[in-house]
């Protein structure tokens, strides 16, 4: 028994038997545990700055997209019907959703998860009039206060929405000329910064989580239904 | 009066703890008890034999391969890494967002090096590198129990393992196997502290799969159980154990230079599990999410399903600790607690991994009437059964 044997039920020399090394030992016991210590060591160092582009690090680091690259169809919205916006549905694939979008579950809300994502919607082709699109959208977390989100598609910034926590119908009028001819258009949203729940003290999740997407509703534009009507 | 009265009724409720707790043996004896260990060689062979045929005969009598279906799910991402390596893009599952960074390389190694670099057919080499991984595991298990549980059936512990509920994965393309191997091999060479020997398995251990890595972590909880304080003393007096807590992980760091070289991302193993639904959370939060399923959707059984395995995993958990097997309650809860924190996904998988649960599932067993505990044997190797015939037709629950 040891001098402290009395700590414990028992001994450290009974459980574990004395020591065996011997004194001559001991250094290079040591120095191979200083050495392997210090190639663990580099090896943390090195992960903390990963030599990697974008796209991985935005998926697989960040994890602020679901999807690694594009894969899954465009699919061609109609006109007068609304679509919830969720993994699984026709609009939840790494084809319309993988700028910026998560999308964790079929029962979940799709959320940005950085300050600036992109939707890739698309009309029937040749359709050659301006087309309304709606969108349901909420800010985390449910009680933010409004502020201004732009609306940017192809390049061209159309309009700001102040968007808040509670989930409220947003539209945005897109002129002919924006949307591309095989009827594809880029809608990309700028808004705040994205907060993650642990910063707010909700629970324990350090991803950020910025605007949440429920449904995106299309229509024809009320100028173009009172031009037709003139006409 | 009420202190008085609390202060009692806890000296009752640890004193009924205090009977079941173990002694643990000194190395001397401990290796004494693995030298005089009878393994029962016969009944291990013999409940391997039985099982795989029955398994085979169900497979051939529903029109399955069996190799085919052993060899599938994570069976093929062994088999990619074996042929071609790491990858250095994702491209695996349908989204084209996984990569095979994921599967620690001891396993598919050792397939490469039973197929003689791939010549001979990896789907039959795999099913059988497998089971002989199991064979070694299974007498080492023996060996295991002969030195911490004297007197505990082997045979029980040979039949239970070799038949219980998710035991195919030890005949699938899988590590599991090596990994049982490992695992009672670095526990054998602990309680008989042949400590160089430690080193080696551990390390090991930490090249099969991400949780050897806690093996270390589990032996530094139970010296300070143990020792307490003085357990830093103690490991200034024994360099090699301090060479042990840094050999352990090893494995994992030399993985991770791999992967660094690769992808240019060390961490590449732990970040691809998002590509599978994966993210670290809490995981208290998921257990209860998972159980509240009963509740809310029993339709949706499987969530409910792996949340109530987590249960019962931790209840092992605690019966290891009820017992004071430190080191194998630390194992248990690492194995658990951190998989759980990611998700609910293969929770049972992990457990069989570990077989740690499958001791305390064996202390319990010990603790019943001989033909009750043999019962319960068979009606789990029934049960499996049904798994298996689901595992057959690709049921990716099961993965």
């Amino acid at each position: 028994m040891t001098q402290h044997s009395g700590l414990s039920e028992q001994g450290a020399e009974a459980l574990y038997a004395a020591p065996r090394i011997a004194h001559r030992q001991r250094p290079w016991l040591l120095l191979m545990t200083a050495i392997v210590l210090a190639f663990e060591l580099s090896m943390l160092w090195l992960a903390r700055d990963p030599q990697v582009d974008d796209h991985y690090r935005r998926y697989f680091i960040d994890h602020a997209t679901t999807c690694y690259r594009p894969i899954g169809e465009v699919p061609v919205i109609e006109m007068g019907n609304t679509y919830a916006v969720r993994k699984g549905e026709v609009l939840g694939n790494c084809g319309v959703l993988w700028a910026g979008f998560y999308s964790p579950k079929e029962d979940q809300a799709v959320s940005a998860r950085l300050a600036e994502v992109t939707l890739r919607l698309k009309v029937a082709p040749g359709l050659h009039q301006p087309v309304v699109v709606g969108m349901d959208l909420s800010r985390y977390p449910d009680n933010a206060e409004p502020l201004p989100v732009q609306v940017v598609v192809n390049g061209t910034l159309l309009t700001h929405w102040p968007v808040g926590g509670s989930k409220e119908r947003f539209e945005v009028d897109i002129p002919e000329r924006l949307i591309a001819s095989d009827g594809s258009i880029s809608m990309t949203l700028k808004g705040p910064p994205p907060i993650a729940p642990r910063d707010v003290g909700l629970n324990a999740n350090k991803f950020p989580i910025g605007l949440r997407l429920d449904v995106i509703a299309l229509h024809s534009s009320p100028r173009t239904t009172t031009q037709k009507a003139g006409e | 009066m009420n202190d008085t009265v609390a202060a009692a009724g806890r000296t009752v409720f640890t004193g009924s703890l205090r009977r079941f707790a173990t002694q643990t043996p000194t190395p001397q004896e401990a290796l004494s008890r693995a030298k005089a260990a009878r393994i029962p060689w016969l009944h291990i062979l013999l409940a391997l034999v039985v099982t795989r045929g029955v398994w085979l005969a169900i497979a051939v009598y529903g029109d399955q391969s069996y190799l085919h279906a052993m060899a599938q799910f994570d069976g093929s991402w062994f088999k990619g890494i074996m042929t071609r390596g790491y990858d250095i893009q994702a491209q695996g599952l349908s989204d084209g967002d996984a990569g095979n960074w994921a599967f620690f390389p001891l396993y598919p190694a050792l397939l490469w090096l039973v197929t003689l670099g791939g010549q001979l057919n990896p789907d039959l080499t795999g099913v059988l590198l497998s089971n002989a991984l199991l064979v070694v595991a299974l007498g080492l298990g023996c060996r295991y129990l002969a030195i911490t549980r004297p007197g505990a059936s082997m045979q029980l512990f040979v039949w239970l393992t070799a038949s219980m509920p998710y035991s195919f994965y030890f005949s699938a393309v899988y590590s599991e196997t090596l990994f049982w191997l490992l695992c009672f091999a670095s526990l054998i060479d602990w309680r008989c502290q042949r400590t160089g020997r430690v080193m080696l398995w551990t390390l090991l251990l930490s090249l099969t799969r991400a949780t050897g890595v806690f093996w270390v972590i589990a032996m530094g909880i139970e010296l300070l159980v143990r020792l307490r304080l003085f357990a830093f003393v103690e490991l200034w007096r024994r360099p090699d154990w301090l060479l042990i807590g840094v050999m352990g992980p090893l494995g994992l760091f030399l993985f991770m230079a791999v992967l660094y070289y690769q992808t240019g991302d060390a961490l590449a193993f732990s970040h691809v599990q998002i590509s599978w639904g994966r993210e670290m959370g809490n995981p208290f939060v998921n257990l209860i999410e998972g159980l509240s399923y009963w509740l809310t959707a029993p339709e949706t059984l499987r969530p409910a399903w792996q949340a109530s395995m987590a249960l019962v995993g931790i209840g092992l958990m605690a019966w290891l600790g009820v017992q004071r097997r430190w080191l194998e309650m630390g194992l248990a809860g690492f194995t658990l607690f951190v998989p759980l924190a990611t998700g609910l996904d293969a929770i049972p998988r992990y457990m069989i991994g570990m077989p740690v649960f499958v001791l305390a599932l064996h202390d319990l067993l010990s603790r019943v009437p001989r033909s009750l505990a043999w019962m319960l044997v068979a009606l789990g190797a029934i049960f499996n059964l049904w798994l298996v015939e689901n595992w057959y037709d690709a049921a990716f629950w099961l993965v």
